[in-house]
This record gives C-alpha cells, sequence and structure tokens, in this order.
C-alpha cells in the first residue's frame, strides 16, 4: 500500500505500524515527532498505530535554529 | 536571577543554535556563552538526508531547550508546530514567533497574539518574539506569556537597536521579563539593552557567524553581565550637550 512520508510517496507492507515505519525508514527517533494525517501521535502510541493505504504522515525533528 | 515563568536562570543571555559551522563549535560556543537556554527549530525529516543529532549535546550541557515555531505563517501553522515541538523534545517551553514576510522577517503581531492566547490555554510556557510595540507587549502579557522578546532590529540584520526608544517603554511597563531578541550584532548592542533595563538578550547571528564564535560568546556572555551591573547600579542621568565638570572648577589659578 502507498502512504506519504512529508509530502512523498513510499511503498509499505500492509499492517505496518508507525513503530515499524520509522524503525524501516531508520530514523533516529530521539528527538522526532509524528503527526498522522494531521493528528499528532504520542511516541507511546506508535507502536498500536497501524497505518491505512494514502495515510499522510508529517515527521519533524529538532535542528540548530535561532 | 533572571526568573522567567517558574525556573531561575543565572544567566541572562539566551542563545540560538543556529548558523554555527559545525556542531563541535555550536557546543563548545554555547558552553563559552553560560547561557542556559537555547532556542532550536523543527525542520521535516528528509530520509535520504539524515541529520546529526544536536539535541543530546545540548542536552548534555544541561541546558534548558527553548523550541521555537519559525517557519509558521499563522497562528493555526504555530499551534500545530509549537504541539509537534513539545511531542519532539518533551517542552512545554515555547519561543513563539511567526513572521510570513520572507525579506524583513518581521513578526505578524495579530497572528502571535492569537497564537500565544491559544497555546498559554493549552500549558505553554510562551515566549513570543514580537515587534518593539508597547501595546501589544502589554497584550501578550496580559494573555499570559511568561516573557516578551521584542526585537532590536531584524532577525540576523545585526543592526543593534534601532528600536531602542520603544524599548525603553516596553520595560518600563513590563510586568513579565524582557528579552530583546533579533538585531543584537555585537556586544555592545548587547550592553545597551541590559543597562536600558532589559531582563536579558537573545543572540545567535552575532555569536555563530562571527570569526571565533566561542571567543565571541564569552564577549557576550561578559557584556550581558556588565550592562546588568551598569543597570543595578543606577546610570548617571546627566544627558544634556552641556558638559558638566568633573573636578572642581578652582579659582586659584586665577589669582595667579
Amino acid at each position: 500500500m502507498r502512504i506519504q512520508i512529508n509530502d512523498k510517496d513510499f511503498e509499505i507492507t500492509e499492517k505496518s505500524n508507525l513503530s515499524q515505519l520509522l524503525s524501516a525508514q531508520n530514523v533516529d527517533t530521539s528527538a522526532v515527532a509524528v503527526a498522522l494525517n494531521g493528528q499528532i501521535i504520542h511516541r507511546e502510541q506508535w507502536q498500536q498505530t497501524e497505518l491505512k493505504n494514502n495515510d499522510t504522515i508529517t515527521l519533524v525533528q529538532a535542528v540548530a535554529g535561532g | 536571577m533572571l526568573k522567567i515563568a517558574d525556573r531561575d536562570f543565572h544567566s541572562r543571555l539566551l542563545i540560538g543554535s543556529g548558523k554555527y559551522s559545525s556542531a563541535d563549535v555550536m557546543q563548545k560556543s554555547l558552553a563559552a556563552s553560560g547561557s542556559e537556554l537555547v532556542t532550536l527549530a523543527l525542520k521535516r525529516v528528509e530520509l535520504e538526508r539524515p541529520t546529526d543529532d544536536i539535541v543530546t549535546p545540548i542536552q548534555n550541557l544541561g541546558l534548558q531547550l527553548l523550541p521555537n515555531t519559525s517557519g509558521a505563517k499563522t497562528a493555526q501553522d504555530a499551534i500545530f508546530a509549537a504541539r509537534l515541538a513539545r511531542e519532539a523534545l518533551g517542552t512545554h517551553w515555547l519561543k513563539l514567533e511567526i513572521h510570513p514576510d520572507p525579506n524583513y522577517l518581521l513578526p505578524d503581531p495579530i497572528e502571535t497574539l492569537k497564537a500565544a492566547e491559544a497555546l498559554v490555554k493549552e500549558g505553554f510556557t510562551v515566549l513570543p518574539y514580537c515587534g518593539a510595540d508597547p501595546v501589544l507587549c502589554k497584550r501578550l502579557e496580559e494573555f499570559g506569556c511568561a516573557a516578551v522578546m521584542p526585537l532590536g532590529a531584524p532577525i540576523g540584520s545585526n543592526q543593534g537597536l534601532i528600536t531602542r526608544d520603544f524599548l525603553r517603554i516596553i520595560i518600563e511597563q513590563a510586568s513579565v521579563p524582557v528579552i530583546i531578541d533579533a538585531g543584537i550584532g555585537a556586544p555592545s548592542h548587547a550592553v545597551e539593552a541590559m543597562e536600558m533595563g532589559a531582563d536579558a538578550v537573545l543572540v545567535n547571528t552575532a555569536i555563530a557567524t562571527a570569526n571565533n564564535p566561542v571567543a565571541m560568546s564569552k564577549a557576550f556572555r561578559d557584556a550581558v553581565i556588565v550592562g546588568r551591573q551598569a543597570f543595578e547600579a543606577g546610570l548617571s542621568q546627566n544627558a544634556s550637550l552641556k558638559a558638566s565638570a568633573s573636578s572642581p572648577l578652582t579659582e586659584f589659578l586665577e589669582s595667579l
């Protein structure tokens, strides 16, 4: 099935959850936040959050800034 | 001691983590600055181009993180960014900044006020970057902001306190800390801000892009201390064009 992460298309296997997705994409999750279809998903809910076709994910991280 | 919300800070220098040539120089500069409050930004992860973790080195220095909402053009954007920042960094402290104009990066007062009101209600400790507008600063304070951060000059412009007369009014009227943000390009500007009674200053570009950021960081650390000492000592008020002798004008020479 197809999902979008930060406006880019990705093909993923059925029944993946958010945790699996982030680990498959080698994301360092120490200072990131995830929103699924505009709704922020708390870190402790990543495991239980199963992804659906056409889901849109916003993935942000802390970077240097003033 | 500077108190913002429920936290005490020994240092009155807030520092930004942007524009450093490397993470190592940033970390050394932050350490040299003596600052206890450091701004960070958020950006979308580029999966094909992973970037280094900058949070751990900052946290290892024991500094309070102050994520900003840079990139937000509306109150709605800023509120979303604030929630993401809280989730990513585990802090409810926030530098609220909304500047839709790409040329001067001037903060939008209406969107800032709207976002501040909503975010305070959501439990954020909101430090808004705003214009040097005394009326706006009072309104932000009334809405529950923990401090106000009026600009000295546009972000990164290094022009110093071109808004000084309005900053004086803001400082006179404020009952929350006033942190002069943006435009401070030299330690002398930081001294001036502190002498006029600002509670703190926020510096980024002037340190990060100096020839020697670590040394400049120390210079700003000392400037802020000196400026505060002068404010607390109470500046002499003679500011007229006429001279005022500092030695007795004795008349004994006239009798020679």
